[in-house]
């Protein structure tokens, strides 16, 4: 799964509560932390990190992965994940 | 709450000073008057230990004084039954607005242990800040354990450094249980139950292998505490055996809500010949031989979400008003690999200024995950709306 590809899925995963703040397509940037903006609540990240390591195979131990403070970007997702 | 609490002066850093609007005759204080403050404020010492809102069906949350008395009978047991010592380290996972805090501070520094405060992220890194801080008590909401099984952090041997664990505040599986043992096999760990009622917790049921391998879904809730009674009732009547709601009378039950009599009288009764004050939980409970209660569902509807209480129907009151005369039903739903709120309303509306309200009047785990329109509400067979439909529904998206 390319970037792109990748990034759409976020996007449609987190659709119900970024819709649910308001936020727009375009306003879901790279630099957007999923975690400090109230976007997702800590069991709703973790979900989507499971979910993301279904859909693209990658196994990674979550704790380490969220040592990096980006990790909770979407950005930071993406660069996990690709 | 603060009208009901009849609060005078509010305490909080100037940062969230000057994001709350209150009266003018509320004083509020931050960090830079603190140090003006002693002079100034008359405490006024009376029974109780402290204030908690529980969340009410009729919108308006309930006021739950707790009494000095009852706490020091809960802390006093609580330093009795398990073997702390002063060198003990404890985590607060708990927020200060949930009772279970309490417990935290006041067990801890009972003991003279050390209170580790935890960092907001050190939620979703539980096992490096258990090894970091060398943690060797944990309490927690059983959907923290959850949350490390779904990171798939949970494994043998992971947090050596602990040696009592507890966990309250909500169900906990026997999956989840199993599992958190496995982990953490130095831990003596223990399912506490309590409604903030009956101050913090009143019963306790210690993880065995009997009970890991039992066919319950959930953990018993265990036995009261010694002092404290337990009984079901079915049908009004009070038994020590069978399946009813869970009524509970001993040092540790409260006297009532604040300034709610109608509340009070509803959950709070005197039975028996020596009118013994008891609390009725809501719980509906399986009480065997033995006098092991085993939860067995709601009386009601409310539920339990990373251990906050939740009536539904707070957050329809919120929603209610803006419908234009549209009806609203909230259900607790298993969705995103946990417990959330879903919404249903059945006229068209924006759901934007909807969220916003929500926001602004409700705490965030009380802002349902969505908001659904339907044509219009299933309803059972007696006219009553079929909450189990509306649940089907929204997990089936």
């Amino acid at each position: 799964m390319d970037r792109k590809e990748l990034r759409a899925l976020l996007c449609k995963r987190i659709e119900g509560r970024s819709s649910a703040l308001g936020l727009t397509n375009a306003e879901l940037t790279d630099d957007l932390d999923l975690l400090r903006s109230g976007v997702l609540d800590s069991l709703s990240f973790v979900d989507l990190m499971a979910g993301l390591m279904d859909a693209t195979g990658k196994e990674l131990d979550l704790e380490n992965a969220l040592e990096d403070r980006k990790a909770s970007t979407i950005g930071g997702l993406l660069d996990l994940f690709t | 709450m603060l009208d009901r609490a009849a609060v005078r002066t509010v305490l909080c850093t100037s940062e969230h000073a000057s994001s709350v609007s209150l009266p003018p005759s509320f004083k509020v204080v931050d960090e830079h008057a603190f140090q003006a403050l002693a002079p100034i404020v008359e405490v006024h010492v009376g029974p109780e230990a402290y204030l908690m809102f529980t969340s009410g069906s009729t919108g308006v949350p309930k006021g739950v004084p707790v009494g000095r008395a009852q706490l020091a009978a809960y802390l006093g047991h609580v330093a009795r039954a398990f073997p702390f010592t002063n060198t003990d380290r404890f985590t607060q996972f708990f927020a200060l607005s949930f009772d279970l805090s309490v417990h935290d501070l006041f067990v801890c520094w009972g003991a003279g242990a050390c209170l580790c405060v935890p960092p907001s992220d050190a939620v979703l890194r539980a096992v490096s800040y258990v090894r970091e801080q060398r943690i060797s008590v944990w309490f927690s909401v059983p959907s923290q354990v959850a949350l490390m099984r779904r990171m798939r952090s949970l494994v043998p041997g992971c947090m050596p450094g602990l040696r009592l664990a507890f966990f309250c505040g909500e169900a906990l599986s026997t999956v989840v249980a199993r599992s958190w043992c496995h982990a953490v096999p130095s831990a003596a760990s223990y399912n506490l139950y309590g409604p903030t009622e009956t101050t913090i917790a009143i019963a306790v049921q210690p993880l065995t292998s009997a009970v890991l391998d039992g066919t319950d879904e959930v953990v018993p809730l265990g036995r009261v505490f010694p002092g404290h009674h337990a009984q079901v009732l079915n049908d009004d009547m009070p038994s020590l055996v069978g399946e009813g709601e869970l009524v509970l009378a001993g040092p540790q039950v409260n006297a009532g809500y604040l300034n709610d009599e109608a509340a009070t009288e509803r959950c709070f009764h005197s039975l028996g010949p020596d009118e013994v004050r008891w609390y009725r939980t809501g719980d509906r409970v399986r009480m065997d031989a033995d006098g092991v209660m085993h939860f067995t569902g709601r009386m009601d509807d409310q539920v339990k979400l990373n251990g906050h209480r939740v009536e539904p129907g707070e957050v329809d009151a919120v929603l209610q008003p803006l419908l234009n005369g549209g009806n609203t039903a909230t259900v607790a739903v298993e969705l995103e690999g946990g417990l959330r709120l879903v919404t249903f309303i059945d006229v068209p509306a924006d759901t934007e200024p909807m969220f916003a309200a929500l926001r602004s009047r409700l705490p965030e785990h009380m802002v349902p995950a969505r908001i659904i329109q339907v044509e219009a509400f299933p309803y059972g067979p007696h006219g009553k709306l079929d909450r189990k439909a509306l649940i089907t529904l929204a997990q089936n998206g």
